[in-house]
Formats: C-alpha cells, sequence, structure tokens
C-alpha cells in the first residue's frame, strides 16, 4: 500500500481563507506537493497562528508579487510543471492577472484548474460579493438552527460550515480529476459553487419543500422518530447530555436507569408510537430528572443499558479522550499537540502526512531555484524589484 | 448514433467499479457522489429492503425521497449476507470490485474472509479500534459527541438558555458521505489493486472532530473552549467580520457592509444617509464593532417595515453583501441555482418528479466534455435493477435463489 497516492502531483495553490488551504491540506496529507503561492505584503499570511497554522500543514511557501508582469511570467512556468491549480479569486483578478483556466491551458493544455466561488463561475449571480458566513444565510441552513436571535448565536454561524464542507467537495473533484487524468492525460476544469456546497447537504429541507410539506421537527435539536430526544442540561457547569431512543430496547433501558421517575407505567409507554405522540410530555420528565444528575454518570449508565447518549463534549474534552488519542486523532509534534491531517485511519495507524505550516517564502530558494532554475543573482534581483516578496 | 459518434461523457471515474454494503446515509451518499462522477456502483440491500427506505419523506406512491436522493444511478441488489451463501456472493461481488464501501455492521465488524476483496472502506460510529468503540449512537448524538454541538452553541450570551445545538438537516451524515468519497478514493489508488486489499477505518466521530478547525485553534492557543458565555467586551463580531441577521416583514437577510464605503452606500439603502456623520455611532469598522447590537437594533427597526427581497435587490445595486435566509421553497426557486442546472428533477414510479440536488460543481473535461447536470433521472426502483447481475453471479457459483424479495434473491 502506498498511503502518499498522490506523490508526484504538484499543484499549485492560490487559495485562502479557508475552504481552499483545507483542501490542499488534505491533498499534501495523501503525498501531493502543495506550492501555495502567498504575499508578505498581505495580512492573510503575514499572521501564521491560529486557524491558519491548522488547515496549512503539507505545503511548501513560495512568496510571489502577481500584480507584475514578472510575477506572472514567473506562475506561468510554474503551472508548466505542474498538475492542479487551486483558486478563489474573483473574476476580476482571475482575468486582470492571466491566471483564468482559459490563459494557463495555453501553457499546460492538461492542468487540472479548480475554481471554488461563493456562487459559481456562471449564473446572474457569478459576480456578487459573498463571504462564507453569509452563504450559510443564502443556503438555508442558518434558518433550521437554533432559535433566530438578533446575535446570530447557536444558529450556525460558528464554527464555519459552508468553508469546511467546500473543502470536501473541492478535494472530491480534485481526487476524481486526477484519477481521470492518470488513465487518460486529460485536464479537467471544475467550478465549484459554494451556496451549491451547501444545499447539496441539505436534502430533507429540499424534498419536503417540493413536496409542499414543512419538515416536522428541526433536527438540530432532536432526533425524529425518536422519544425522547434532545439535549438536556444536567447539574454542574453547563453540562448537557444528549439522548435519543428509537426502539423499544432503548426505552426499556432508559427506564431501568431512570427506575424512580416510574416512566414505564406511564400511558405513553407502551408502544413508539405513543411515545412519540407525548413526545414534549416525555423530554419534560427527563429534562427534570437529569437537571440535578451528574452527566458523566448517567452517560456511563445510560450506554451502559444500550441507550445512545453522550455528554455534550467541547474541545477540551475531545483532545483529552483516550479514544481519540489511541486512533492517533491527535498526536504530539516537536512538543505541540497537533490535529491529524486526515479523517480516517489506516490499519497502521497511519493518518495522512505530516508537515508544520511552512513559515512564510519558507520555500522560494526550492520553488524559484530548483524548480525554476532561476540563478541565486536572478533571485535576489526578482527580490529587489519586489516580484519575489 | 452510428459507429464514429463517441460515447456520452460519464464522467471522471468511468473505470471504476465500487460494491456498497450496509445502511448508512454517509456511505450511501458517498457511494452515491462516485456514481455521479461515473463509477458503476453496486449497492447490495438486504431481502427485507434497506432500512432507510422507511425514512421521510415519502411521494404519494409511498417512496422515500430521501432513499433517492442518497440512491440514484447506482444498480440495486438484494442479499441477505447474513446466510453462508448470500456471503459468498457478496464476496464475489467484491472480487470484481475496486472497491467496497460498508458500514461495520454488514461486514460483522471484522475484516471480512474473502481472499479478492479489494480496498474496504469501514463507516463506523467510533471507529473499529480503541477503548470508546461500541458506545450506542446515533446521528445526533454523535454531534454532541464529536464537541460540534457545544462548538457550535458558542459563544452565546446565556449559555443557560442557549443548549449545544446540531447541524441542519441531515448535515452530519451528509458531509461523512463527502469524507467517504474522498477516502474511498485516496484508498482505491493507495491500495493500487492489492487483493485483499487494506481496510481503512472511518468513524463519524472522528470526521466531526476534523470539521472544528477554530475550536481546535482556540484549545491549541490555549483559549478556554470550555466557557461558551460570550465576552462582551469584545463586540459582536462574527466569523472575520461584522454580519448582521436582519428581520424583514417577510423573512430575514444577513448583510455585512464591513469597509466604510460599503457602510456608506448601505446607510443610502436604508434611507439615513446621516448615519455616516455620526462620528460616536458608526465612524469606522472599530467603532461599528463596538456598536454592533446597537446598530443592529437601529437598522432592524427599518428592515421589518421591508420585505426581504426588496432589501436584498437595493443591497446588491448598492455593491453591498447581503442575502436573504432562503427557506427551503426559496432555494429550488432560486435563480442562480437554475442558471447553473443543480437541480435534476428525478422521476418516481408514481410519476411523481422532484427537484434533487446534482454535484455543486460543474465538470469540464480538457477536450470540453461536461459532466450532466440539471437532467431527468429515474428514482431507483423499488425492486433493484439488478436482476441480471445476480443471475449471472448466481449461475457462475452453480447456486439457485430461495426466495424474493426486495431485488431479487
Amino acid at each position: 500500500m502506498n498511503e502518499l497516492a498522490l506523490e508526484g502531483i504538484r499543484i499549485i495553490d492560490f487559495s485562502w481563507v479557508m475552504a481552499g488551504p483545507m483542501t490542499t491540506k488534505m491533498l499534501g496529507a495523501m503525498g501531493a506537493e502543495v506550492i501555495k503561492i502567498e504575499s508578505s505584503t498581505r495580512p492573510e499570511f503575514s499572521v501564521r497562528d491560529g486557524m491558519f497554522s491548522v488547515i496549512n500543514n503539507n505545503k511548501r511557501s513560495a512568496t510571489l508579487n502577481i500584480t507584475t508582469p514578472e510575477g506572472q511570467e514567473l506562475i506561468r512556468d510554474l503551472v508548466r510543471s505542474s498538475h492542479v491549480v487551486v483558486e478563489n479569486f474573483s473574476s476580476r483578478v482571475l482575468s486582470k492577472y492571466g491566471l483564468s483556466y482559459d490563459t494557463l491551458r495555453e501553457i499546460k493544455p492538461d492542468i487540472i484548474f479548480v475554481s471554488a466561488s461563493g456562487m459559481g463561475r456562471t449564473g446572474p449571480e457569478k459576480d456578487l460579493l459573498a463571504y462564507g458566513s453569509l452563504l450559510q444565510g443564502y443556503s438555508g441552513r442558518v434558518g433550521m438552527i437554533g432559535e433566530p436571535n438578533a446575535a446570530l448565536e447557536a444558529m450556525g454561524i460558528l464554527p464555519a460550515w459552508t468553508d469546511p464542507i467546500t473543502a470536501l467537495w473541492e478535494t472530491t473533484a480534485i481526487l476524481a480529476a486526477i484519477r481521470h487524468w492518470r488513465r487518460s492525460g486529460q485536464g479537467a476544469y471544475v467550478d465549484l459553487s459554494m451556496l451549491e456546497a451547501t444545499v447539496a447537504l441539505l436534502p430533507e429541507a429540499l424534498l419536503h419543500a417540493a413536496l409542499g410539506r414543512d419538515v416536522p421537527e428541526a433536527r438540530s435539536t432532536t432526533e425524529t422518530g425518536a422519544a425522547p430526544s434532545g439535549c438536556f442540561r444536567c447539574a454542574g457547569d453547563d453540562a448537557w447530555l444528549a439522548l435519543s431512543v428509537r426502539t423499544d430496547e432503548e426505552w426499556r433501558g432508559l427506564c431501568r436507569v431512570m427506575a424512580e421517575a416510574n416512566l414505564d407505567s406511564q400511558p405513553f409507554a407502551a408502544t413508539a408510537e405513543e411515545r412519540l405522540a407525548a413526545k414534549d410530555e416525555i423530554n419534560n420528565r427527563v429534562a427534570a430528572w437529569l437537571r440535578t444528575r451528574d452527566a458523566r454518570a448517567i452517560e456511563v449508565a445510560l450506554q451502559a443499558e444500550g441507550v445512545p447518549a453522550s455528554r455534550s463534549r467541547h474541545m477540551a474534552d475531545i483532545v483529552a479522550d483516550p479514544h481519540m488519542r489511541e486512533r492517533a486523532m491527535f498526536g504530539e509534534i516537536d512538543g505541540k499537540v497537533q490535529m491529524a491531517t486526515l479523517p480516517w485511519l489506516t490499519e497502521d495507524g497511519w493518518r495522512g502526512a505530516f508537515a508544520p505550516t511552512p513559515a512564510i517564502g519558507q520555500d522560494n530558494d526550492y520553488v524559484f531555484g530548483t524548480l525554476l532554475g532561476l540563478s541565486a543573482e536572478r533571485r535576489a534581483a526578482l527580490a529587489e524589484a519586489g516580484t519575489i516578496r | 448514433m452510428n459507429r464514429f459518434t463517441p460515447p456520452p461523457f460519464r464522467g471522471p471515474l468511468a473505470d471504476l467499479k465500487v460494491l456498497e454494503l450496509g445502511s448508512d446515509i454517509s456511505v450511501a451518499f458517498g457511494a452515491r457522489l462516485l456514481a455521479d462522477l461515473g463509477a458503476e456502483v453496486v449497492k447490495v440491500e438486504p431481502p427485507e429492503g434497506d432500512a432507510l427506505r422507511g425514512q421521510g419523506p415519502f411521494t404519494p406512491g409511498g417512496e422515500s425521497a430521501l432513499f433517492a436522493y442518497l440512491n440514484c444511478g447506482k444498480t440495486l441488489v438484494s442479499l441477505d449476507g447474513e446466510t453462508a451463501g448470500g456471503w459468498h456472493l457478496l464476496g464475489e461481488l467484491a472480487g470484481r470490485s475496486d472497491l467496497v464501501i460498508a458500514t461495520d455492521r454488514a461486514l460483522r465488524g471484522a475484516a471480512p474472509d474473502w481472499v479478492q476483496r479489494p480496498a474496504t472502506l469501514v463507516v463506523s460510529a467510533q471507529g473499529l479500534s480503541g477503548p470508546g468503540t461500541g458506545r450506542p449512537s446515533s446521528s445526533f448524538i454523535q454531534q454532541h459527541a464529536s464537541g460540534f454541538a457545544f462548538h457550535q452553541a458558542s459563544p452565546v450570551t446565556d449559555p443557560e438558555a442557549t443548549p449545544p445545538v446540531g447541524c441542519a438537516d441531515w448535515e452530519g451524515d451528509m458531509a461523512g458521505g463527502l469524507v467517504v468519497a474522498i477516502a474511498a478514493l485516496w484508498a482505491v489508488e493507495a491500495a493500487d489493486g492489492a487483493r485483499p486489499g487494506p481496510l481503512v477505518d472511518l468513524s463519524h466521530e472522528d470526521l466531526l472532530v476534523y470539521m472544528l478547525v477554530e475550536p481546535f485553534a482556540d484549545w491549541q492557543a490555549g483559549m478556554d473552549v470550555t466557557n461558551r458565555r460570550r465576552d462582551p467586551s469584545k463586540g459582536l463580531t462574527i466569523a472575520g467580520g461584522l454580519v448582521w441577521y436582519l428581520p424583514c416583514a417577510d423573512g430575514a437577510v444577513m448583510v455585512s457592509p464591513r469597509e466604510d464605503h460599503q457602510w456608506a452606500r448601505w446607510c443610502e439603502v436604508m434611507g439615513h444617509p446621516g448615519w455616516t456623520r455620526d462620528a460616536s455611532l458608526c465612524g469606522d469598522r472599530v467603532v461599528r464593532t463596538g456598536n454592533a447590537a446597537r446598530l443592529q437594533e437601529l437598522m432592524a427597526q427599518w428592515s421589518t417595515t421591508q420585505r426581504n427581497r426588496d432589501v436584498v435587490e437595493a443591497a446588491k445595486q448598492a455593491r453591498v453583501a447581503c442575502f436573504p435566509v432562503s427557506t427551503p421553497r426559496d432555494l429550488i426557486e432560486n435563480v442562480q441555482l437554475r442558471a447553473r442546472q443543480f437541480f435534476n428533477d428525478v422521476r418516481f414510479a408514481d410519476g411523481t418528479a422532484l427537484p434533487m440536488p446534482a454535484l455543486p460543481f460543474r465538470f469540464v473535461s480538457q477536450s470540453g466534455d461536461e459532466l450532466a447536470r440539471g437532467g431527468e433521472m429515474a428514482a431507483p426502483a423499488r425492486t433493484g435493477g439488478g436482476q441480471a447481475l445476480l443471475a449471472a453471479l448466481l449461475a457462475e457459483s452453480g447456486m439457485t435463489a430461495k426466495r424474493s424479495a426486495v431485488g431479487g434473491l
């Protein structure tokens, strides 16, 4: 098995913010050589802590001023020896700097060119300014999460959703295009819409609407077809327990754990249908019972009885979880805990190649010297002129 | 068609054969994406049918529209993997495939003993290894176990009144489907034809954790990720810039006039150009960030008298980023989605045709072939279309079908 299945594939990465960088991080984890084109004059690239460092592993960094003719010429030279270009520029920037698919395919006919934009590169709204947070509203998902409120709290704005989702679609498209190229020698153009990327994951809402019906319950707060089901407050500081009962077996398990609440002697107890009809009442009883109880102890008891249940955990819980550690979801690299670069695991515990986020311009000599063959003098002159910067 | 007509472009994965086993939205959706990209996907259902056929909404004829969305474009066969003969036939099908995508349950929780098995992706709640495997779980529970629900309700002004909250719709499982497709494409390349192929372990919980980039970055930076209470001194800055949610007479809009020039034009749209001269209220981006809550109240006084489509149109003319909070019905009628042929029309046996999302990208090969979007598709049949495949397998194995059910055997 060759885990580094994308070895030999070179990707020129113009993307920034979140979706593109998450895409190329994954492809780098599979062995692709990712060359991130940056600019030391843009704060986006010069601030490298926080989220930036989590999503820019497995890349080389080269700094280049793409607004100059010399910079654009260097890009074209790089594209000549590459396989994939990833970008999320505005349409205006793409054509202004000669970086569009039509321009680059003249240099490298079999290039795989992947464009991610808010609305896609065609259609009446293709040039609208769109931020990820606004797209979460436009896609409809904000209206399906939590309760509407002016501060947009608990409505699905944070953590980012549209961007990571776009990254997953983008990675899928690129892997398919690379497989196609390896077999046919054919390049491809991919025009990905972040709006579509988000909407495609909302089938229940869309299908109900198409059938002229309303979705019976918001899946963000309860499990449809389960009673009781919800997220309940427990004793202690901001402690919550989610549980869901779908079958008679799970119901009996719940009744054993909540023995003193006498749930099984209630009129709704007999069948799943009756429990669903009395869902609000059962949820209220469970909520009242859990309010004074320890979430961790009840979680253990419910799971032992076969009832789907979990504390609503936070990242500190997750990182400390022995299960996550044993599965190599987190590991220490140079004394710092890092998250795995791929969300799956081989039998050997492999979770993707891992190289820390590069310093800005760290690989300028490799990219402009080794790959493009520019002499040290020429590179110094380009740096002096502000082209390599 | 004459002999000089090239075959239509089936997609970049036209030579890939995939076998899908088990009932799981992520597995089904991941395999469906591979089918959309041209792969030949055989999905095996138990004789009583995939449990997701019982998941609504249903067409007037009683067919699951969700099942159709997850399974369009696949060959469905019915086989009882619980019997020795059925298990043997599954092995035969696996041997003919480049890749198996399965739930842990469908594989009986262990590596199957099929010698000719290709690379096999196993999808489970918590993974195949680790001290926490086998915990009773569900789609809803996974979002709480993974931390997604907690962090989706953070920061909030009143944690007591704002419980952790999961994703919309089936989003958690659908995102899982994307990771299934990615892991599958990686696995088939990495395995490079090895038989038996490697097992790849994909857990719902892991992939939801993987999505939590910002909470992990905060944890790494030493911030207190256990505290959901909003720090009032930080204002209401959301996701890298000022975003306001404004209720309208019908529905709501979200608007983000971040820069000074955008803000000035937005004030014109609202009919309050004078606000730009009030330095203490909205002098610059920093001031507006500090006054975000107050500004929201003032803007909402105006927006609640407006129709959301009028607000969006006026903002668009003024080049201010502003979008409606769409309803599902809005999405089906959305001009941009329609212009890009985002919806396929999926037709059921009872005559119902429903719009269903296609792949969210246009894929055009170097030679100009484009993956079809916006066309008509047939919904998966109630009885699978894979009888011919099954009959051939049975004949080769010298076996006979004992009973007929959903698809054949």
